[in-house]
């Protein structure tokens, strides 16, 4: 489904030029082996920006929840309403969570706990490409 | 001529860890009026219906009911932050209104075009009230009623001030706010809401996937939920302050009308949700002496803490919500030296509904575990003729986006002048509130008697 297309800035441009590369990264202070994301200026645990670098993911995740979207505020998105917004967690660390469509997964019908992978979806107005995930059918 | 001024509630006032006791300032101070102005649903653009004079009119009725005159009081915290949303500045005028001109006419405004109409500052509030000559305590603290509430708790402890009024208001702007608006206009997003907007969410969003773990982890039915609302709806309707109640008292809310009720992000739907008005509310404080000679039963504040964790990622999930939660609960007993047995009631925030679950299972009021809410509510009597009242001020849900009404429902209750909403079931000696989100948290708890 469309989306906007996300505008790179500095803080998560390393992000998004992965993104573009079909790769998923996150940002990880290498001083407190911690990821987090968003990403952020500086670290939230020891709070420098100085040890901050980009670790690739396995693309691997699972479902921890999610909403089915009926009134969303992005009018790009209202003639495809309802659709489901889950939420992702990322099997590298399942702290890391990320928001996904579930494209080929229909309305109502999202298996929380199943596994999912990681696709890249071209959005419209820049071509900026963007993470998404697909459930796992076995 | 204020000498105490505090733009933020000052750190150490704030009570965020388990172990430190019983709060030293117990009992030490009481609220002892309240008063609200009316409400409505939007702005019509009237001085006289602005959030400023909202603020005076909630002022004044909140000096009225506690028996006391403008040069008494010298204490007065404002929040500054009023908007039920998220709006442009300025607004679009209507095209036959002079409205910044007509407030200029109307009040004595300040610097900053705003406030009045969008905002509110002890400054403002001053040059607009000629009775509050003796104002020696003044402080913004933003955000919310409960740390408000907090500071002039605080403040009288510490002897910054002997009789203090908070005042909290809230307008609500002609539009469909976030609809369209901001990051979620346009084929482009940039800023940090590229991680949320981007993918069409807003508002509930958050709370209804929580909500829907929720219903996953414990088992639970999205339609178990609806006695809580049906009650809250009922409780609304019996607090003439409130927005229902002044506006649309036939618009009683059965357990049809919520499972019927159109969606917003699954499994949250519109009765999930609190309607953005505009109102103010005003408290005033002293302390238990000078407490004996107002016009209403004083109410003591046995304790208060805080609670904010930041989200470890993208958004807080539900089980850093509950633990938060149950931070919160062990806080409030230990700030009161009391057992959770002693609660007579709660007044937890409800905007999303779903919050007051999470808030009264981390409380353990009545008895309530983790997953344990939707089988209370839709088994138990939760009315305020029952002995475990639920949410007996209607909250948000009932009354309107405020976040304030459980404050003066819990103050009423303990003074035994809440009318119909008055409690029967149970004697009201210790109650509890407190908002907003379990994972940004202020609360209070109150009591009848000092003991």
């Amino acid at each position: 489904m469309p989306k906007q297309s996300p505008v790179p800035e500095d803080v998560d441009r390393g992000f998004w030029e992965a993104a573009n590369e079909g790769r998923l990264v996150v940002q990880n202070c290498h001083a407190c082996d911690r990821l987090q994301h968003p990403p952020m200026d500086a670290c939230a645990q020891c709070g420098s920006g100085d040890n901050l670098e980009w670790s690739e993911m396995s693309g691997r995740g699972t479902i921890y929840t999610y909403a089915v979207m009926y009134d969303n505020p992005v009018p790009l998105m209202f003639d495809d309403q309802p659709f489901n917004a889950a939420v992702i967690k990322l099997e590298d660390d399942p702290d890391i969570m990320m928001l996904s469509h579930l494209p080929g997964t229909p309305v109502d019908e999202v298996p929380i706990g199943a596994p999912v992978r990681l696709v890249f979806e071209k959005t419209q107005a820049t071509g900026q490409m963007v993470p998404e995930w697909e459930v796992v059918t076995q | 001529m204020t000498t105490n001024r505090f733009e933020q509630i000052p750190e150490e006032w704030l009570r965020r860890r388990e172990g430190l006791g019983i709060w030293e300032g117990r009992s030490k101070a009481v609220a002892v009026g309240t008063g609200a102005s009316d409400t409505s649903r939007r702005w019509d653009w009237d001085p006289q219906t602005s959030v400023g004079a909202n603020a005076i009119s909630a002022l004044r009725r909140a000096m009225d009911d506690a028996g006391v005159t403008g040069d008494q009081v010298d204490g007065l915290i404002v929040v500054p932050d009023t908007t039920t949303g998220r709006f442009a500045w300025p607004p679009a005028w209507p095209e036959d209104r002079d409205v910044p001109g007509d407030m200029a006419a109307a009040f004595e405004m300040v610097d900053d075009p705003r406030v009045g109409m969008a905002g509110l500052s002890t400054e403002w509030i001053i040059k607009n009230m000629p009775e509050l000559t003796n104002v020696e305590f003044a402080a913004h603290i933003p955000s919310d009623t409960a740390p408000a509430l907090i500071g002039a708790v605080e403040a009288v402890v510490r002897g910054l001030t002997k009789v203090c009024l908070v005042v909290k208001g809230w307008h609500n702007l002609a539009g469909r706010y976030y609809v369209g608006q901001g990051a979620a206009n346009g084929d482009t997003i940039a800023t940090r809401e590229k991680w949320s907007t981007g993918w069409g969410t807003v508002g509930v969003y958050q709370e209804a996937t929580r909500f829907q773990r929720y219903l996953w982890k414990y088992g639970k039915r999205k339609e178990m939920f609806a006695n809580f609302v049906v009650n809250s709806k009922r409780n609304g309707l019996n607090f003439p302050e409130g927005f229902f109640a002044q506006n649309r008292p036939e618009d009683i809310v059965t357990r049809e009308d919520y499972l019927g009720a159109r969606w917003l992000a699954k499994p949250a739907n519109l009765y999930d949700a609190d309607i953005p008005i505009c109102a103010a509310a005003a408290f005033l404080f002293t302390t238990p002496e000078r407490a004996k000679d107002m016009k209403q039963k004083p109410v003591y504040v046995l304790g208060h803490t805080s609670t904010q964790p930041p989200a470890r990622s993208l958004q807080h999930t539900l089980e850093e919500e509950e633990a938060a939660a149950a931070s919160s609960g062990r806080k409030l007993l230990e700030a009161a030296g009391i057992s959770v047995s002693d609660y007579s009631f709660e007044n937890m925030y409800d905007g999303y509904g779903m919050f007051h679950a999470i808030h009264v299972e981390g409380l353990g009021y009545a008895g309530i575990k983790q997953g344990d809410f939707l089988d209370f509510v839709e088994n138990e009597d939760i009315t305020n003729e029952g002995p475990h009242p639920i949410s007996p001020s209607g909250g948000n849900i009932g009354s309107g986006r405020t976040r304030f009404w459980l404050h003066m429902d819990t103050m009423q209750q303990l003074q035994g002048r809440a009318g119909a909403r008055q409690m029967t079931g149970v004697k009201p000696e210790i109650g509890v509130d407190g908002a907003n989100f379990p994972q940004n948290f202020h609360g209070l708890v109150w009591g009848a008697n000092p003991d």
